[in-house]
């Protein structure tokens, strides 16, 4: 804890703070009462986005539910309701046509937006990022970010565009209108933000809280900035505080961006709520859970110097506010790849359906060690959960190769990034009846070749034949560890973490290299029994995955 | 989030083929089964340090291994027109570029890791875009795709009446959006027609890919 940081951080939140305005949008996922059911998805999906819109104030809302839509109050659109905070989300408002990322499967696909006032050709907007224009039709314009995602702006007109312009942030487009392919609609712009998401595909995502971000920035809402210090940064974590004056009593977001500052093309964000307790916060701060201690990504423990920029954003809009020493760096050498196999992940979907983060998970481990690991079976496209039905909090299983394992505990769940709603409830004698494969690792851990195919550092599972006399559940294996303390700015330490790797793995070394399955019951009448009874279990997730034993049991060297 | 659409017990029903399997191979060594509804008795993960881990804002960046069709399954017409309107660039593309057999004035934008291809015909425009870029969200899990297309499944959408489809084909996650004027496109509001126009997409060029 650097003390003179605090002092200064303090010091900077000894200022009245201004007078709080009513917030100007109701929460993403609330729509108008009765229009559906809305995405409570607070993701920015387009961070550092312009307002499309040049001007506020400005009024995202629905056009079908709001005064004189076809579902809404009779009346004119250009009715002052429709012109008034506070905003409602209308993402996925009811439409009749696929929308994953909505609760119903059906929704809107963008926001409404109106301008200030009903005039038409009036209001221009502009390219929210930069791109380029990628299509224009009878009313629709597309831009296209550098990194692939999509602006849509519909029923614009005046257009000052064509198909191919390259666009700087800000560039105008048109003017807010009604065009709609030959008939007309209300005067308003309809936003959407299309992205390839892993796990679903080129989609549209919710654009709200995106705008709610951008409008912020744009407006300023005039209010006192958070404050507080970054207090140290070494190889496990950047720790400090944060706390905005016009809400002392909240959790403030902090945004840490490794590489550049915030928002830099070659830079990640990384947002983090600072609501950890400390007694040291107490008193000076009037309450006392403001701090945030974050954990340094694996896939930049590499032995290179990262910089890393360190800001609160403040709880009622406006621009990002440095913390009190918030430029560090840090240089963490590579973590000790842990024993066993290591098992591909067959793409982005697989990744999403599993959860895992190449960002905090994947080790920058050369590709010709990477090689050297033994392969194991590939991961199934999906996860498949169970848990018995004896009682709804009994243990949760992964089934794998035709085995059940188990994730020890609670954070072993979170580790591994169990959805616990979707956790499959059957029979308890057919859980039972599954034989119990060694226990999940107590560390995700990736690893990724040359041709780009990730990994996962799991057990060998159990070769067909095999008296699977070995690894003994892993019980005696101990954990991974840590990856070592590191020296801040050295790039040395990292590998005092290493005892203890490979839990159930590194038991079977010691008894002649078994394979490492732990038997709970094995008759095959009652596998036989499951194959009936999972015939007529409903499933919920797709998934390509044709289980085969032999595949799953063999390792090879590639 | 995770869909809880659909039924599909394949994997459910090979879980239990492999487990079969595996049963039989290890049934010469048996332990104790445990009782109904018994915690595990594995050990639990080690204990862990009061940091977290924030979310990636935007989004985690992963790369899309693409499979790269061979280039002799280039339909030769179409991409003699595309070429004739769009030139070279088009295998510069960074993933395999679908276009349709509609000919008309076209434009073909390239980024790091996509292309969109825009194709204008009477009264209506086809727009095609690819990525190898997806981003994983935390709170995006396994969804099941809803309408069955190319080969596979995916999503079939329409408003403001726009038509939009999305699927991953090649490793590739795919875009297709038909607009329409309908006071001369009365196709635009058959569904069926714009599944045959989805379905005519093929294969034209990029920068991957035996020659």
């Amino acid at each position: 804890m650097n003390r003179a940081r605090t002092l200064v951080a303090l010091a900077l939140l000894l200022v009245p703070a201004a007078a709080k305005a009513d917030p100007f949008y109701r929460p993403v996922g609330e729509l108008v009462p009765g229009s559906g059911d809305g995405a409570a998805d607070a993701t920015v999906y387009a961070p550092g986005m312009r307002y499309p819109i040049q001007d506020a104030p400005s009024f995202p809302n629905s056009q079908v539910w709001g005064v004189g839509g076809s579902e809404g109050p009779a009346g004119s659109q250009c009715d002052e309701a429709n012109f008034s905070y506070p905003w409602h989300d209308n993402y996925c408002e009811t439409r009749s046509w696929d929308m994953p990322l909505c609760p119903s499967g059906t929704g809107h696909q963008g926001q409404d937006i109106r301008a200030s006032s009903c005039d038409n050709l009036t209001h221009p907007y502009l390219s929210v990022l930069p791109g380029t224009v990628t299509s224009i039709g009878s009313y629709s314009v597309y831009v296209t970010a550098e990194d692939g995602t999509r602006f849509d702006y519909l029923h614009g007109g005046n257009l000052v565009v064509s198909e191919g312009d390259v666009l700087a942030q800000g560039d105008p487009i048109g003017l807010v209108s009604n065009q709609f392919g030959g008939t007309s609609t209300t005067v308003h712009l309809h936003f959407n933000i299309k992205q390839d998401v892993a796990g679903v595909g080129f989609v549209f995502v919710s654009p709200y809280m995106s705008l709610v971000a951008a409008y912020e920035e744009l407006t300023g809402l005039g209010n006192e900035p958070p404050a507080g210090p970054v207090d140290a940064v070494d190889c496990e974590s950047i720790r400090g505080w944060a706390q905005d004056p016009d809400t002392p009593d909240q959790p403030v977001q902090v945004q840490v961006w490794f590489g550049g500052p915030a928002d830099a093309p070659e830079a990640t964000g990384v947002t983090i709520v600072a609501d950890q307790h400390r007694d040291d916060l107490c008193d000076p701060l009037g309450s006392c859970e403001h701090g945030f201690e974050l954990e340094i990504p694996r896939s930049l423990r590499d032995g290179q110097s990262h910089p890393a920029f360190v800001y609160a954003v403040d709880t009622e809009g406006g621009s990002l506010q440095p913390l009190d020493a918030s430029t560090t760096e840090f240089s963490c050498a590579p973590p000790a790849v842990p024993e066993g196999v290591r098992r591909a992940i067959a793409g982005p979907e697989a990744q999403a359906a599993w959860g895992f983060s190449p960002f905090w998970e994947l080790a920058p481990i050369d590709a010709a060690a990477v090689a050297a690991i033994d392969v194991g079976a590939p991961l199934d496209d999906a996860p498949l959960w169970v848990r018995g039905d004896a009682d709804p909090e009994s243990t949760v299983w992964l089934i794998d190769g035709g085995r059940k394992r188990s994730f020890g505990d609670a954070a072993g769940l979170e580790l591994w990034h169990v959805v616990v709603g979707a956790v499959e409830t059957w029979p308890q004698a057919s859980v039972d009846g599954i034989p119990e494969g060694t226990p999940m690792r107590p560390e995700v851990f990736l690893v990724e070749d040359d041709a780009g195919v990730l990994y996962v550092m799991d057990d060998p599972a159990c070769p067909p034949g095999d008296d699977c006399g070995g690894g003994g559940g892993g019980s005696d294996g101990g954990g991974e560890g840590t990856d070592g303390g590191g020296t801040l700015g050295d790039g040395t330490g990292g590998d005092e973490g290493d005892s203890g790797s490979g839990g159930g793995g590194e038991a079977r070394d010691d008894d002649g290299g078994g394979c490492g399955c732990t038997q709970s019951r094995s008759t095959p009448f009652a596998a036989l029994w499951l194959v009936l009874a999972l015939g007529l279990q409903r499933r919920r997730r797709s998934s390509s995955s044709r289980v085969s034993a032999a595949r799953l049991c063999t390792p090879s060297r590639r | 989030m995770t869909s809880s659409r659909g039924t599909i017990p394949g994997r459910a029903l090979a879980a239990a083929l492999a487990l079969s399997a595996c049963t039989l191979a290890c049934s010469t060594h048996e332990a104790s089964p445990p009782a109904s509804g018994e915690r595990s008795t594995t050990a639990p993960v080690a204990a862990r340090s009061t940091a977290e881990r924030g979310t990636v804002i935007g989004g985690e960046k992963v790369a899309r291994v693409v499979a790269w069709p061979h280039a002799g399954t280039r339909d030769a017409t179409v991409r003699a027109q595309l070429l004739a309107s769009v030139g070279d660039r088009l295998d510069a593309a960074p993933v395999p570029v679908l276009a349709p057999p509609q000919s008309g004035r076209s434009t073909l934008s390239l980024g790091p890791s996509w292309y969109a291809l825009t194709v204008h015909g009477e009264g209506f425009l086809l727009h095609t875009h690819g990525s190898a870029e997806a981003r994983l969200h935390p709170h995006v899990r396994a969804y099941e795709p809803t309408h069955p297309m190319r080969g596979g499944a995916g999503y079939l959408t329409r408003n403001e009446e726009v038509w939009s489809a999305s699927w991953i084909e090649h490793g590739v996650a795919y875009g297709f959006e038909i607009e329409c004027d309908r006071r001369v496109v009365p196709w635009c509001d058959d569904e069926r027609a714009v599944q045959e126009r989805l379905e005519s997409l093929v294969y034209v060029g990029g920068r991957g890919g035996a020659r």
